[in-house]
């Protein structure tokens, strides 16, 4: 039994507290538009490496099919639209983005490196190269060029899992960029025993451990050393700081997923959010939605004991991909939780050669996501753009992490849609 | 098995959110995904986890941030029902079920305790366990703030424990018990309101009553915040703790009040607490299973308040303010005591 409460009215809403949920409402929000954000779950952003990936302009300036990587090729389908129908000078909007985006992170204490959709090459916590574009500054991103001058040290801390230098020694050979790699396993008092996860470790850390460590790295004798992310989004500026000047080292963190990085990431884009003036309410799944043709007009939003209709001028959905149920699946068939818009992918439900059935399907379900029209719109189950209702980030067909091209489109379609968005409200 | 472990994505989002493995680590606490997942493939095992199960404190953190949305919270206690047995209960939970038997509380009922005047009022005010007999100025500042806001209300003459403990404990016997009793007792009336966030959710979720926490009756019905306040006060810096069952079960709204409310008392200044969120240790019958844990838990509480520079944290709940009480090192005050203290 849920009680009912009040009902609200907003400029929009924006449902998923992703990385596209919370671009979207900090844009719209920006603009003096009065956003509640509503999400439930941990989001895939926060499992992210917090790096963002970015669509490489030469992709995007080639003609659909003229495209090597056919996965890529489909991702950006709308970029291309955007591109035939001249509506948005696309170069113009990846800079405004990209700058949006960083001043807001630099805001909450997450500077990042960028240097103009340049890519860089970093190490991965699993001994293999990563490329991105946006990338915290405390990361091999930008670093490997000092790296050259010396040699480098992967320093793993005794029960973090995040890094395991012998590990990440043995898959590079010894060698990253021509430039020697030595595995050491230190212990830091300050952890104390046992294995545990990256949050706990941080944890532990906060109890004088940045002394401790600098104390370890001085010791080492190469000059950059790696070390696995042990600093929540607060103290990571300042931590990271200290480490490489009190050590008068090129200390930075290995790239890793499921870890401090991709939660800082998280954290850090909720309060620029909160920050824009946007209200968040996490905690709370929408379980509704009532349209009236072309026109979303209402929702509901559940606690697990209460519930509330909120009406809106415009809606955003960022709601990820199957895993958080930003869609579900129905037989082998990828549908709309809502069942308001239409779902569909860009690929041929035909096995390609070589393919089984079951690839086949296996594409088809991580391809899948709401169809929308070059301005972000979503359709109708018949087709028919909405006027007030848009998609944005990894819900979006083709978009879904691994065939999508991670955080930088999906910012970018986030962007838009709030472009847009916004003439509605 | 239960049918939904195959659907855990091994992201460990609950794992890094859970309070408990924070402080535990994952060599003496399996943590949710353990608890929940794993080790629910094997029930017939579930014996051997017992001092393990009785670690988490029912935060509810970690189905909330799983993506494939299981109820991990709900699973755990599931496996605590099904090793319960009176003879093997941990000493603290022990004495919660002979202080059920013998008193109808959860506790052991103070001496001297709020009476309850007869009257017919529509509005029933459960004070809950902690409320009447260790916090008595709970009752006492929501007693006082509704007679300010010109609320009629009554404490039922009768009553039993709500049940949540013994939920926690996994006795479903004594829970049934206690329900049906209150059932009995609670007649006539039109709104029921609790002190305790425990006691409103299991309200909800085991009687199917329709409960109001004391902030959502008092920001939504009493219009508490058109009382008029004392003006001067001494300038105070408070953190804001959200409750594990108001910020997640029955939801961020209460909090959102609570800030409201908080924030237009003058020579009051919220400042913002990291993790404020996380479990104080409280919940789940850790305090009486395993005071350590809930201690720990407890201090790690205290001090995100300190590096907040709080001169006092405020919990709109009685076991959080008691547990965190017992940490010391930053006062710690109920929601409702603190509020009624500044109202004319
Ligand atoms: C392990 C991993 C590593 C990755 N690494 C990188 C990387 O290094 N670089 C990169 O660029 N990309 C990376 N990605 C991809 C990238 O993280 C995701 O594509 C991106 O974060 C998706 O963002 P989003 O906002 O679209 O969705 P999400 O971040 O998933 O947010 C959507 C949220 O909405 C919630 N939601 C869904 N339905 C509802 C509802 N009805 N009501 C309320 N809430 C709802 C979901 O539970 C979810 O929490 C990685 C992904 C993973 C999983
Ligand atoms: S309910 Fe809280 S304490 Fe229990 S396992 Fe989940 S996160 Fe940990
Ligand atoms: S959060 Fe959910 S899906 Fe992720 S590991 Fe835990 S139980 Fe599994």
């Amino acid at each position: 039994m849920l009680r009912e409460l009040p009902p609200i009215k907003v400029d929009a809403l924006v449902i998923g507290h992703g990385a596209s949920g919370l671009m979207a409402a900090s844009a719209l929000a920006s603009q003096n538009n009065n956003v509640l954000v509503v999400g439930k779950g941990a989001t895939a952003t926060s499992m992210s490496t917090g790096c963002i990936s970015y669509i490489r302009k030469d992709i995007l300036r080639q003609e659909r099919g003229a495209i090597d990587l056919e996965a890529l090729a489909r991702s950006v389908h709308p970029f291309n639209d955007i591109m035939e129908r001249g509506s948005l000078a696309l170069e113009e909007v990846l800079l405004q983005v990209s700058s949006f985006f960083q001043r807001s992170l630099s805001d909450q204490g997450l500077e990042m490196t960028d240097d103009a959709f340049h890519f860089f090459d970093m190490l991965t916590n699993a001994g293999t190269m990563y490329s991105c574009s946006i990338a915290p500054s405390f990361t091999a991103s930008g670093r490997l060029d000092r790296l050259r001058e010396g040699s480098l040290a992967l320093l793993g801390i005794e029960g973090h899992r995040d890094l395991d230098p012998r590990l990440v020694a043995a898959m590079c050979a010894g060698h990253v960029d021509g430039v020697r790699v030595r595995p050491y396993w230190r212990k830091l008092d300050c952890m104390g025993h046992g294995g545990m996860t990256a949050t706990e470790a941080a944890a532990r850390f906060k109890n004088g451990g940045t002394q401790e460590l600098i104390k370890t790295i001085s010791d080492l004798e190469e000059d950059s050393v790696a070390i696995p992310p042990l600093f929540g989004l607060q103290s990571v500026h300042k931590g990271m700081s200290e480490l490489c000047s009190e050590s008068e080292k090129n200390v930075f963190e290995l790239v890793t997923p499921m870890s401090l990085p991709g939660l800082r990431l998280q954290d850090a884009m909720e309060r620029s959010a909160v920050g824009h003036g946007c209200h968040l309410m996490k905690n709370h799944l929408v379980t509704r939605l009532e349209v009236k043709r072309e026109r979303a007009v209402s929702a509901l939003i559940e606690t697990p004991t209460r519930r509330q209709a909120v009406s809106f001028n415009s809606l955003i959905l960022a709601t990820g991909d199957l895993v958080g149920g930003g869609l579900a699946l129905a037989g082998r068939e990828v549908v709309d939780p809502f069942s308001t818009f239409k779902v569909g992918w860009f690929g041929k439900t035909e096995p390609l050669p070589g393919q089984t059935r079951y690839d086949a399907a296996m594409r088809q379900v991580v391809e899948a996501g709401y169809l929308v029209t070059h301005e972000m719109r979503l359709m109708t189950k018949e087709g028919r753009p909405f006027e007030n209702a848009f998609g944005a980030g990894s819900t979006l067909a083709s978009f879904s992490f691994p065939t999508g091209v991670g955080l930088g489109g999906e910012l970018l379609t986030a962007w838009i849609a709030a472009e847009y968005a916004k003439e509605g409200s | 098995m239960a049918p939904f472990a195959n659907r855990c994505i091994k992201c460990d989002s609950c794992q890094k959110a859970c309070p408990v493995v924070t402080i535990e680590g994952l060599r003496s606490f399996s943590g949710p995904r353990g608890l929940a997942v794993d080790s629910s493939r094997f029930p017939e095992d579930a014996e051997a986890l017992r001092d393990n199960l009785y670690k988490c404190t029912a935060c509810f953190r970690c189905g909330d941030v799983c993506p494939a949305r299981l109820p991990l919270t709900g699973q755990i206690m599931a496996l605590r029902r099904s090793i319960f047995a009176k003879d093997k209960a941990l000493g603290g939970h022990a004495r919660i079920l002979a202080n059920i038997d013998q008193h109808r509380r959860s506790i052991e009922p103070a001496a001297r305790r709020p009476e309850a005047k007869p009257s017919d009022a529509k509005l029933l005010y459960f004070p809950g366990c902690i409320a009447e007999n260790r916090l008595p100025i709970i009752y006492q500042s929501t007693a006082s703030l509704l007679t300010k806001g010109k609320a009629a209300f009554r404490v039922p003459e009768r009553w039993s424990c709500c049940g949540a403990p013994l939920e926690k404990v996994g006795d479903s016997e004594r829970l049934r018990l206690v329900r049906e009793e209150n059932l009995r007792f609670f007649d006539g009336f039109e709104r029921l309101v609790t002190s305790c966030p425990g006691c409103t959710t299991h309200f909800i979720q085991d009687y199917g009553l329709e409960p109001l926490h004391t902030i959502e009756l008092l920001y939504e019905v009493v219009g508490v915040r058109k009382l008029p306040a004392l003006p001067s006060h001494r300038k105070v810096k408070v953190a804001l703790h959200q409750p594990c069952h108001l910020a997640r079960t029955v939801g961020q709204h209460v909090i959102d009040y609570a800030a409201e409310i908080l924030q237009r008392l003058p020579g009051v200044r919220l400042v913002e607490m990291e993790d404020a969120d996380r479990c104080c240790g409280g919940g789940g019958g850790v305090v009486a299973g395993h005071p350590d844990v809930a201690l720990a838990l407890a201090k790690a509480k205290v001090e995100s308040a300190k590096r907040a520079k709080a001169d006092l944290i405020v919990a709109p709940c009685p076991f959080c303010v008691m547990n965190i009480s017992r940490a010391g090192g930053v006062e710690t005050v109920d929601f409702t005591n603190f509020l009624d203290a500044r109202l004319k």
